[in-house]
């Protein structure tokens, strides 16, 4: 057997599939997005000529909303950690901790989200915020407080909180899952020879469990910047990207550019920046994260 | 065991290229799926007629995807008629809704493979390009030209001497109100835009949202302001086309754009428009006013379209009139621009059966008063000998009423006679300003910025 599996071409032919796979689906598009980086295509068949670097240094020097899908992006990743990461820590040792019986229900609730299809969020949340039949505003109304009532997804001043809203909200689930799964893990012993030595919970939580939790924190936060870089769907759904460019995400944008405004090469080159923003995030995340372990 | 491994190694590495090859196959056409469909149902399906070595199949492309009503239906009748009288031709038409429609359009336009027949906006954005890259075929409007299209009709088929396209679409825009709304609060139709800035002002005062209004992609805003620039300026209106196309002078300089989007904007401010419009896609912004939510909207005048999902009894409560212009404006109420926006178009390389068909449909006894009889909704041809006299009576007639009242015919929107990007930037400055977030004149003066760049740009090839 492991002459058969020591065999060099069985070994290929074996893994030839998967490699072929990352090959054809993510490396060759990526290398082809770059070609027409360089180049002014429409995206309608017919003559293109090459441009060189003028995409690249356009998105440098002359296109402001760029850099504001990319800094609403980072604002998405940053607050998505904080609030969505901090909540479900939180969330996993209590219900571990204090819900008993209720526990199987508490896991369902908040996974309930991760199972509804974006799309029907996005309407929902279409709904939800609606200025005049609005739940939102309806409620704000019924206790009184209708001088904070706002036209939501349209007035530019809470357009870009809303989105993080509904976001947020839709990403709980599954860091809920990944942490609780880490509560889970912990053994017991630990807590039990803690309490022997005279530990209060509230030490035993943060001395133990966040600092075991640390795999997943790994995991949840490297996710949750990926999704926040990527973010797509509930922009088309919801707000388009409006009012003005205000809500508009990297994703929404390339769309934008090659589909919309047949500028198929400036999008490719803006795609490609994309990519390279991504993967410095990542390398940058592991960075600190290997600091992070290392003390 | 060593033989056997490699076997399976090999049957996994074939069985993973099958499945990238499956993947990568077409679609079913609507078409198609529905002689599927009627094949589980052992029904008889539309457009499904026997396979013979004679047959020639013609691909047909169009937004239109309820087979059942407005120009789906009209199409889907002409097909089958046409079948039934050329046994030797096939028709499958795919359809996909409006939104879809546009990048499955531009994908095939791209791989240089549309169907035989498509739809398409005839505006320089959207055929010119098509036209540059060597995908349509020319037509000859001769065979038409009996069939009474408008003249203005065939300005946006046009690309130098020839044409590549058939306009079958007229677009003028009116204003629908709720009689039973403007009744229960004691008011008139508005003869002028002060009036309606009133009437605005009685709705909002007594709790009702004025008027319905689709913000969410700024065309239908752009085309009341276009609207409103007409009746600022009747006979000059076209220098708009010309500052944009040809930037022959600026916007900033051109005084009844400024005047006309500052008149949108006293609308914004006045509260004219219902209270979610940002957001509000051409659903809402029918469903506010259907379930009477709102007593007015602005929309095409076409009765296939404002009675395509009215509740029972609702029809008999919508009125029309056209959107005033104030008093002191050069021009009238009347003064807008009809459009001719939309146009079939052949496929380089498509059969002469596509041609022949093509020619047919387009015939007024065919496209024409299909679309009267059975659609309620205008061509580009005249329909005045379908008209009967049930026709005059009610809304329908209504409707007919306003499209010949329309002075001016035909011609682009000037914001359509540069390029995709100007079209996209324009977009996002009117959705900036109608937000509140810049002013008119920032909003004008990004305007011409943006129209130098694009103006250099295509200059520069």
């Amino acid at each position: 057997m492991s002459k058969t599996f020591g065999n060099k071409k069985t070994i290929f032919l074996m893994v030839f599939p998967g490699i072929a796979l990352i090959l054809f689906v993510i490396f060759i598009p990526i290398l082809i997005s770059l070609y027409y980086g360089f180049t002014n295509y429409s995206g309608f068949a017919g003559s293109y000529s090459w441009v060189g670097l003028s995409n690249y240094i356009r998105i440098f020097t002359k296109d402001p909303q760029f850099w504001n899908c990319l800094k609403l992006a980072f604002q998405q990743a940053v607050i998505r950690v904080i609030i969505v990461d901090g909540v479900c820590i939180v969330m996993a040792i209590a219900i571990d901790y204090m819900a008993g019986r209720w526990e199987s229900l508490f896991r369902v609730v908040f996974f309930i989200p991760c199972t509804i299809s974006v799309v029907v969020w996005g309407k929902l949340f279409v709904q939800v915020f609606n200025p005049s039949y609005g739940l939102i505003n309806k409620l704000l109304n019924g206790v009184g407080l209708s001088s904070l009532a706002r036209n939501w997804l349209s007035d530019p001043n809470t357009a870009v909180w809303s989105v993080h809203f509904m976001i947020i909200w839709i990403a709980f689930g599954w860091s809920f899952l990944y942490y609780y799964a880490g509560v889970k893990n912990i053994s017991g012993d630990l807590y039990e020879a803690a309490m022997i030595d005279g530990c209060s919970r509230f030490k035993m939580y943060t001395r133990i469990t966040i600092p075991l939790l640390r795999p997943a924190m790994e995991v949840c936060i490297t996710l949750d910047v990926i999704a926040s870089l990527k973010q797509m769907e509930i922009i088309m759904l919801t707000t388009n990207g409006g009012p003005g460019y205000q809500t508009r995400f990297l994703a929404n944008y390339i769309y934008q550019l090659a589909f919309d405004n047949n500028q198929y090469g400036y999008g490719n080159a803006v795609s490609v920046i994309f990519v390279i923003v991504c993967i410095l995030t990542m390398v940058l995340l592991r960075r600190l994260f290997a600091v992070i372990n290392k003390d | 065991m060593k033989r056997s491994t490699r076997l399976l190694a090999l049957m996994l590495s074939m069985l993973f290229v099958l499945l990238l090859a499956s993947g990568c196959g077409g679609g079913t056409s609507g078409s198609e799926a529905t002689s599927q469909a009627s094949a589980a149902t052992g029904e008889p399906a539309q457009n499904d007629t026997p396979a013979s070595d004679d047959v020639v199949t013609i691909t047909v492309f169009s937004p239109n995807v309820d087979r059942s009503s407005e120009r789906g239906l009209v199409e889907e009748m002409l097909a089958n008629e046409y079948m039934a009288e050329h046994p030797n031709v096939r028709i499958v038409s795919e359809t996909l809704e409006n939104e879809s429609y546009k990048p499955k359009l531009k994908a095939y336009i791209a791989s240089n493979s549309l169907p035989d027949i498509f739809y398409i906006w005839d505006q320089p954005t959207w055929l010119d390009p098509v036209v540059e890259a060597g995908q349509v075929e020319p037509l000859d409007p001769a065979y038409l030209t009996d069939q009474d299209f408008t003249e203005a009709s065939w300005d946006g088929v046009m690309y130098g001497e020839e044409c590549y396209g058939l306009p079958n679409q007229s677009e003028f825009y009116i204003m629908y109100y709720n009689k039973e709304i403007f009744a229960d609060n004691n008011l008139e139709i508005p003869t002028s835009f002060e009036d309606l800035l009133a009437v605005s002002k009685t709705l909002r005062d007594n709790g009702i949202q004025p008027c319905a209004m689709s913000g969410k992609e700024q065309w239908l805003g752009n085309n009341l302001i276009w609207n409103m620039m007409i009746q600022l300026d009747p006979e000059g209106f076209p220098e708009s086309r010309e500052i944009t196309a040809n930037r022959t002078g600026r916007y900033a300089d051109y005084a009844p754009f400024v005047d006309a989007q500052s008149r949108f904007m006293e609308l914004v401010d006045a509260g004219f428009f219902h209270d979610n419009w940002l957001n509000a896609d051409n659903s809402e912004m029918y469903n506010m006013f259907a379930s009477a939510q709102t007593a007015m909207m602005y929309f095409a005048g076409s009765y296939g379209f404002i009675t395509s999902n009215l509740p029972e009894g609702m029809e008999d409560k919508v009125g029309t009139f056209l959107f005033p212009a104030s008093a002191n404006d050069p021009g009238d109420n009347g003064d807008m621009c009809a459009q001719y926006v939309t146009c079939y178009s052949i496929a380089k390389g498509a059969p002469q059966e596509a041609f022949d068909y093509l020619y047919w449909m387009m015939e007024k006894e065919h496209y024409t008063k299909y679309c009267w009889d059975h659609a309620g909704q205008l061509t580009a041809q005249d329909v005045a000998e379908y008209v009967s006299d049930a026709d005059k009576a009610g809304l329908k007639g209504d409707i007919l009423d306003m499209s010949n009242s329309v002075n001016i015919a035909g011609g682009l929107i000037w914001s359509e006679t540069l390029n995709s990007t100007f079209v996209s930037a324009y977009t996002d400055l009117l959705s900036t300003m109608w937000s509140g977030m810049i002013g008119v004149d920032d909003m004008i003066a990004q305007l011409d910025t943006v129209a130098d760049e694009c103006y250099e740009e295509i200059q520069n090839g």
